[in-house]
């Protein structure tokens, strides 16, 4: 019985060896460069020594965590971090989709590709540059944004040192840089849509939005849902530059997340192992994150795996 | 009938083109600077029409001893990385777009596990040092050959090519390795060209590995050297607390040089669209499903 | 097909083969010349050393001055030495990396005693005490401020764990726009010394009567901007008697810091100076949100007309100004304080980092001597004045100097003589701009104030805790100034600090200055 079922295992292996002969570099890769390195997690649970290093320090347990679960601002961060997420997904995420069907419906050749080009340009752009003129267009002195303000009576607000503002001016910011970088994978998708379809549908007589609700955006489902199912993994991960360069302690309240904070206790302050601790918890919420969003996704039929 | 969809078509291009001339403002700003004096830069920085045409700048940062070393070392970690990527993204999504596989579910969580979990600095400047490649461009190129998220795309859009198509050369009595490169490889040419963009990008724009593992300024990366000029003195002035006599001492590169370089570093790989654009434009499946 | 494959594969490889290849030529380039340097310095014949030093410099390369410079250095010493230099984006990170994987240069460069991986660094072993290496390195000794060694005891066992890297104390005064005064005719004393009443009226001028005559409300008294760590803090801290940690009137500690001080108004006072010029728009309104770099452009293109700054730098300041306005002209000022002294918070304790020879170090005396060298008659000379044949040539037994060399990121950032304010006046310099500018740096280190503290962190402010807590000034701070809370707000952190930390923290730090004031 399980001689049988172990040869009838080779007999599918064999049956399938190139598929599984090309899995080995990529696997070997993984291994190597991906995971060999993931021993070092466990400095999470070390009085990390210089000396001693990662072998030989001495275990503390869950100590670092404790700290982290205890202290006044994991819940501030925290927060910060869900609804900078939550935004960046309610308005970032669905800009370069809808951007995407808008350039498909264009018929000139050239205008499309002179569109697309362009439109990618800002991802180019660093983000020291892309908050340098953040910062310029909204300087109470010299910013155009409160050159129309005082024109039209008002008072110069100092923008970035207003709490109120501050994720409506990063969630801004992040979709101006990476709008158009975000539609090509979209766009790459919706190339594969037969005319066919379309052509049926007119004659059909199916109008224009018609054919986006029931062609474009059901043919681009699939990626739509597996690039939301991975977003959500990392949904405590906002990205350090934009906020780094834009906050302020005025603005901390709403701002300080993740990436800060670690910058601020990592980099600056040193605590390596409390960083590595807040790096793990980071990973385990985004695993349980994952997960979740890949069984709602296969209700609906789509999944990851 | 006829009215509405011109009236939608309007709509269309009106959306597009304000939205292009937002995005185009940056570049313009920056491209702008680069090409102006210096005060004219200070008299307006927001500017996106050159004033007082200078190329000094440009005639600076040329002649800047890093910048040729650099541009090359970029070229080849980009060209080299995208192109072992690339293959191993192939070879290892196709297996795992085949839904019947054995062991696939467990391969895909273990791929989606290295994009949540990882080492950090220190482990991965352990396995580079024991690898010997600390101060090579190797180690550019390897720890951020393979992306998860990446690898997941090619997935997708592996499983969503006509299973037919593979039937039929199958029954000719191909392989898989020719059914892989002859079949799905054309048929996936959106998808590896998306890649292709992603990976080389991600090359090119590159840089906090080369501050750990690079030690020689001959195998600095282009943007390495970029964030030295555009940041460089910013960072020194930090470290003197502020104290203004020392920096005295250093060279302090004016805004327009710092803009001529951004137009440098990123002018070539903006070039790399338009090649890589038609694969956006046009599908190609069609020609071969009726074929 | 198959070949097409295998071409693809064969070129991957190749690419490789050339990426690594190519890295490898890059590598460290051996440094073995055993020039037998004879007799140098008088030193009887030490065997040659090689030595590695890491620190942050302007660029990674050195320049020509620098390799020269270099070279006269191992002659003296007879040693080899290689400079590891990260980029300067990077600095912190590689630090770090190197601290923690023990791939060490001989000595290392740190911002500051008060860094947290210098300190986790000297508990764990890493950077070693140089107190045996230090008895015969007379120059460093001469040349380094006492405050400088008490703020390299970091480990409670009076042990020295750095070489300074020296610099000249100073408190300096403002530049004004000199053409905006006349403008407005304002006159400043020939002493160039006013009264804070006075600053503060011509700043309000600059805001409100518009200096530069084009009509519109668009220039500042004062230019200023955030932190390194994006805070902002009180201006005029000089004018306002703030100089950190002094005896107090009275009080239930001996040593009292003002900002720490619950019975004590003072700072609070120049929180609300600071939220009142702020609101007023007598200072720049944009200064929360700058960084350092930006507050001499602002002042530059003729958008503010006050900036602290040194006095050496009256020429590149004034013809980058001129560029833009041709009318552009300087006036340096000192400010009175509110009892009409002439006193100015010496910044810091004369170091400007300093050099921490680590335990892989293969022989700590010898990089020790090195520095020492440095700071020699002989060494010194060449740091300041360069290299004959390169910097400057011998005519007639005078040195004429080369026009002035900007590239000197390795020379003249190693090291500094303490007080020795010539240094930041290039030689090259003509007599009479020497006259115009040595009086004013010359009062600026004559004018310094010390704080009792020495930079002195006790230990409680190295907790977690503590640090965690620190972010709390910083945000009620920046608040207070910017109008969005009353200065109350900031005794009730204080209030919540002094519960926390604050008597453990006062206590240490009273007990510290004690001890340090009574070994005099």
């Amino acid at each position: 019985m399980n001689n049988g079922k172990a040869s009838s295992v080779w007999l599918y292996m064999r049956k399938n060896k190139w598929l599984y002969l090309l899995l080995i570099p990529g696997f070997l890769y993984l291994f190597i460069f991906k995971y060999v390195p993931m021993f070092g997690i466990i400095i999470a649970f070390q009085d990390f020594n210089l000396i001693k290093g990662i072998t030989g320090s001495d275990w503390i347990g869950f100590e670092n965590f404790r700290y982290l679960f205890q202290s006044d601002d994991f819940f501030m961060i925290l927060r910060n971090s869900l609804v900078i997420s939550f935004y960046q997904v309610l308005f970032g995420f669905p800009a370069p989709i809808l951007l995407a069907i808008l350039l498909n419906e264009i018929r000139s050749l050239l205008f499309k590709k002179f569109a697309q080009t362009v439109l990618y340009l800002p991802h180019f752009i660093s983000w020291v540059v892309i908050a340098g003129i953040v910062i310029n267009m909204l300087s109470p002195s010299s910013g155009w944004v409160n050159r129309l303000i005082v024109d039209f009576g008002g008072e110069p607000i100092h923008f970035l040192l207003k709490p109120e503002y501050f994720r409506t001016i990063l969630i801004s910011a992040e979709i101006w840089k990476e709008l158009g970088w975000g539609t090509i994978i979209y766009l790459a998708a919706l190339t594969t849509i037969d005319p066919s379809f379309y052509e049926a549908a007119t004659i059909d007589g199916a109008n224009r939005l018609q054919k986006i609700w029931y062609i474009s955006l059901p043919s681009i489902a699939s990626t739509i849902i597996i690039i939301l199912i991975l977003r959500v993994g990392s949904i405590l991960d906002i990205g350090f530059e934009q906020i780094f360069l834009l906050y302020n302690p005025a603005t901390y309240k709403v701002a300080d997340v993740f990436e800060t904070y670690t910058y601020r206790v990592g980099l600056l302050e040193g605590r390596l192992a409390f960083t590595a601790a807040v790096g793990l918890f980071k990973s385990v919420v985004g695993l349980i994150m994952i997960v979740l969003a890949n069984r709602i996704a296969r209700l609906f039929g789509k999944s990851l795996w | 009938m006829r009215k509405r969809i011109e009236l939608f078509d309007i709509a269309v291009y009106l959306i597009v083109s304000v939205i292009c001339m937002v995005m185009l403002y940056p570049l313009l700003n920056v491209a702008a600077v680069s090409i102006s004096s210096h005060t004219a830069y200070m008299q307006n920085p927001m500017r996106i029409w050159p004033s007082d045409i200078t190329f000094d700048a440009y005639k600076d940062i040329l002649s800047h001893p890093v910048l040729a070393r650099s541009y090359l070392n970029t070229i080849m970690i980009t060209i080299s990385g995208v192109a072992i990527g690339i293959f191993l993204y192939i070879i290892t999504a196709y297996p795992l777009s085949k839904v019947h596989l054995k062991g696939r579910a467990i391969m895909i969580n273990l791929v989606i596990f290295t994009m949540l979990f990882n080492g950090g600095l220190i482990p991965n400047f352990y396995l580079i040092r024991s690898l010997g490649m600390v101060d090579t461009l190797a180690a550019l190129v390897f720890p951020t050959l393979f992306s998860a998220f990446s690898l997941i795309l090619m997935i997708n859009f592996m499983q969503n090519i006509p299973e037919e198509l593979e039937e039929a050369a199958k029954i000719d009595g191909a392989s898989e390795p020719y059914i892989l490169f002859k079949i799905v490889v054309p048929l996936s040419m959106p998808i590896i060209a998306t890649l292709t963009l992603f990976a080389a990008v991600g090359y090119w724009n590159s840089f906090f590995s080369a501050i750990i593992y690079i030690r020689s300024v001959e195998n600095w990366p282009l943007m390495l050297f970029l964030r030295e000029v555009i940041e460089g003195a910013k960072m020194l002035q930090i470290s003197a607390g502020g104290n203004n006599a020392e920096i005295g001492n250093m060279n302090v590169m004016p805004e327009t040089l710092k803009y001529a370089t951004i137009m440098i570093v990123i002018l070539p790989i903006l070039s790399v669209y338009p090649f890589l654009q038609r694969y956006f434009v046009k599908g190609i499946m069609l020609g071969s499903v009726k074929g | 097909m198959k070949l097409k494959k295998a071409i693809a594969c064969v070129g991957a490889a190749v690419l490789l083969v050339a990426v690594t290849a190519c890295g490898d030529k890059g590598g460290p380039a051996e440094i073995d010349d055993p020039k037998p340097t004879s007799g140098a310095a008088g030193e009887t014949a030490k065997p040659k050393v090689n030595m590695t030093i890491m620190g942050e410099f302007a660029s990674s390369n050195l320049s020509e001055t620098d390799k020269l410079l270099v070279q006269s250095i191992e002659e003296a010493t007879n040693t080899a030495i290689k400079f590891d230099i990260p980029p300067s984006t990077g600095y912190t990170e590689r630090l770090q990396l190197s601290l923690t994987t023990g791939d060490l240069a001989d000595v290392v460069w740190f911002p500051s005693p008060d860094d947290a991986s210098f300190l986790k660094a000297v508990k764990d072993g890493v950077i070693i005490p140089i107190d045996e290496y230090l008895n015969e390195a007379d120059n460093i000794q001469n040349y380094s401020y006492d405050i400088s060694w008490d703020a390299l005891r970091v480990n409670g066992d009076d042990k020295v764990y750095g070489i300074p890297r020296t610099t000249v104390i100073r408190s300096d005064g403002y530049w004004f726009r000199k053409d905006w005064l006349d403008k407005l005719n304002i006159q400043i004393p020939d002493n160039n010394e006013i009264t804070f009443d006075q600053m503060l009226d011509i700043m309000t001028k600059f805001s409100k009567e518009d200096p530069d005559g084009n009509g519109k409300h668009d220039t500042y008294g004062y230019g200023w901007a955030a932190q390194p760590d994006k805070s902002i803090r009180p201006v005029f801290q000089n004018e306002l008697g703030l100089y950190g940690w002094q005896e107090s009137d009275g009080g239930e500690y001996k040593y009292m810091n003002p900002q720490y001080d619950l019975n004590s108004d003072k700072y609070t006072k120049a929180l609300e100076l600071t939220a009142k010029l702020f609101k007023e728009g007598v200072i720049d309104p944009d200064g929360p949100t700058l960084d350092g770099g930006k507050v001499l452009e602002q002042f530059q293109s003729g958008k503010t007309g006050v900036i602290d700054g040194f006095a050496g730098h009256y020429e590149t300041f004034l013809n980058a100004g001129k560029q833009i306005n041709p009318e552009f002209e300087l006036a340096y000022v000192f400010v009175k304080n509110e009892q009409g002294e002439m006193k100015g918070l010496g910044q810091g304790t004369g170091l400007w980092g300093f050099w921490a020879v680590t335990s892989s170090a293969s022989d700590p005396q010898r990089v020790v001597d090195v520095f020492d060298y440095m700071l020699s008659d002989e060494g010194w000379d060449s740091i300041y004045t360069g290299i004959e044949g390169h910097d400057y040539k011998v005519e007639n037994n005078q040195r004429v100097y080369s026009a002035t060399p900007l590239e000197t990121f390795v020379r003249k950032n190693m090291v500094r003589r303490a007080n020795d304010f010539m240094f930041f006046i290039n030689p090259a310099m003509s007599e009479e701009l020497k006259q115009k500018l040595v009086p004013n740096i010359e009062k600026a280190v004559k004018r310094i104030v010390m704080s009792k503290d020495r930079n002195y962190t006790p230990a409680i402010a190295k907790t977690p805790p503590y640090l965690d807590f620190n972010k709390k000034f910083s945000e009620v701070t920046t608040k207070i100034i910017i109008g969005d809370a009353q200065s109350s707000e900031y005794k009730e952190v204080l209030q919540d600090w002094n519960t926390k930390f604050g008597q453990t923290y006062l206590k240490e730090m009273n007990d510290y200055i004690d001890q340090i004031e009574n070994k005099k």
